[in-house]
């Protein structure tokens, strides 16, 4: 920032950073891989008409779920490992689709065994945490299933993903049973099928945010020093996104 | 000096494109900046402090997830206390964390907050936040870090099958111990919930990672997931 410059012009002593290449769209070219490139660009689109526009990708993509599923597959196999926020995007494509066609492609994604972790620093940042999160948006994908054409298909899946050693996976499983048409009735067959001290797991209920404890006094949470600069400016008020107000000097 | 490099992932699906244009705005690099004590030194070098709109840059992705903390509630003006999360987490993160800085890192950690006597209270970034995760994922780090800063340590072992290790430190014992895993999930549940100026794609997302730190970072499980 043009201001800031001023602050402290002595060479830097700190770490710099070189950016290699982006990294390349692992979705192809092809009538369906359009489709879903056009779903995954529209996915966080801003502006009045970014829902109505998301909608539209995703009724396309619909059109054509048999074909999209063999790309997302083909996608998802073609991603770099690290690039979780794209290997998601395109579980969360799949998901979206709620076609039958998509269970293979779920099942296979939530039976592929979470690779060891990778990260010196799991609490930081976890290669397993990451790759479960793909896993659970896959459970849920196939809960989806549960209201179309291939419920029992949908529904054995779920019976088998209680077998993953993933706590996570299991939760996802059991909720998506759980909370099915036979949800009553197959309560003490995924009580046996858990181990035993996980079978509280069928006691875990779904809630809205309001319904959980809150915190009720964050201002006794802050540091001491921090209470002195409760004063501080919160953020201005929010511009007209229509304005053109980028900091001048770039 | 460390010399790190590193490669931009899409960022339609980070989150990036949707906030990169809204966090270049003069009025709100000049406030985060200072409320948030950003030094030259710390965001230079390739960093990105000059050129503070390029979301290639840790600097621009870091104002993102600042204007996702500070603007995703509907009337995120009112930040009173009394109110939830999502109105008052920007207040709670402006005023545990006023020195900002980012570095390359070791690889492991994507963040680390330091306070305490004879220590210079700071919350450092590192490759990790700015490549890893997307605009929610970093902000949920703000919140999470802001816990630490306010002397709030975790306080017991990862549960069986966590994901983050069974059996290590750094889980907290309950929901009601109010430590950083559960404003970092509370955050992100009502990101879900009710974040405004979002889509429906990065609120899908967070629900997915509260669920995760719910069911693996407390050693009594809350007894509940979302809805």
């Amino acid at each position: 920032m043009e201001d800031y410059r001023k602050e402290q012009d002595t060479p830097s002593m700190d770490d710099s950073l070189k950016l290699n290449e982006s990294h390349s769209n692992p979705v192809s070219e092809s009538p369906a891989g359009k489709l879903l490139r056009n779903f995954v660009s529209t996915m966080n689109a801003y502006g009045e008409d970014a829902q109505e526009t998301y909608d539209r990708a995703l009724e396309m993509m619909r059109k054509h779920a048999e074909e999209v599923v063999i790309e997302i597959a083909q996608a998802y196999g073609h991603c770099h490992k690290n690039d979780y926020p794209y290997r998601w995007a395109l579980v969360h494509a799949a998901a979206e689709l709620r076609h039958p066609a998509t269970l293979s492609f779920l099942v296979n994604l939530v039976n592929t065994p979470i690779p060891p972790e990778r990260s010196k620093d799991p609490h930081s940042f976890s290669t397993v945490a990451e790759e479960t999160i793909l896993r659970t948006t896959a459970v849920e994908g196939v809960e989806y299933l549960l209201e179309g054409k291939e419920i029992e298909k949908a529904h054995d899946m779920l019976f088998e993903f209680l077998k993953q050693p993933s706590l996570s996976i299991r939760r996802a499983a059991v909720q998506a049973l759980i909370n099915s048409e036979s949800g009553k009735k197959d309560r003490k067959r995924i009580a046996e099928m858990l181990p035993k001290d996980q079978r509280f797991l069928l006691e875990i209920e779904r809630k809205n945010v309001e319904d959980v404890p809150q915190i009720k006094d964050p201002e006794s949470h802050l540091k001491e020093s921090a209470k002195q600069r409760d004063e501080k400016q919160p953020a201005p008020r929010m511009r007209d996104e229509s304005e053109d107000d980028s900091p001048k000097a770039y | 000096m460390a010399n790190c490099t590193y490669s931009v992932p899409n960022k339609n699906v980070s989150g990036d494109n949707l906030y990169g244009p809204r966090m270049c705005w003069q009025a709100f690099v000049d406030w985060a900046w200072n409320a948030h004590g950003f030094r030259k030194n710390y965001w230079d070098d390739g960093f990105g402090y000059y050129d503070a709109c390029n979301n290639n840059k840790p600097l621009a992705r870091t104002l993102g997830a600042l204007w996702l903390l500070n603007y995703s509630a509907e009337d995120y003006w009112n930040e009173q206390w009394n109110n939830n999360i999502l109105h008052w987490g920007r207040r709670y993160v402006r005023n545990q964390i006023d020195d900002l800085r980012s570095r390359c890192g070791d690889g492991s950690a994507i963040a680390a907050a330091y306070s305490g006597f004879f220590v210079d209270d700071r919350v450092e970034l590192y490759m990790g936040f700015f490549y890893s995760k997307n605009v929610p994922g970093r902000a949920e780090t703000f919140i999470h870090e802001a816990r630490h800063m306010g002397g709030k340590s975790h306080n017991a072992n990862f549960p069986s099958g966590s994901v983050f290790g069974a059996g290590k430190s750094g889980a907290d014992s309950s929901w009601n111990y109010h430590g950083a895993w559960m404003y970092g999930a509370l955050y992100l549940w009502w990101f879900y919930a009710d974040g405004r100026r979002t889509t429906w794609a990065l609120r899908q997302s967070a629900k997915q990672r509260a669920n995760l730190v719910i069911d693996n970072a407390f050693a009594t499980h809350p007894g509940f997931t979302i809805s």
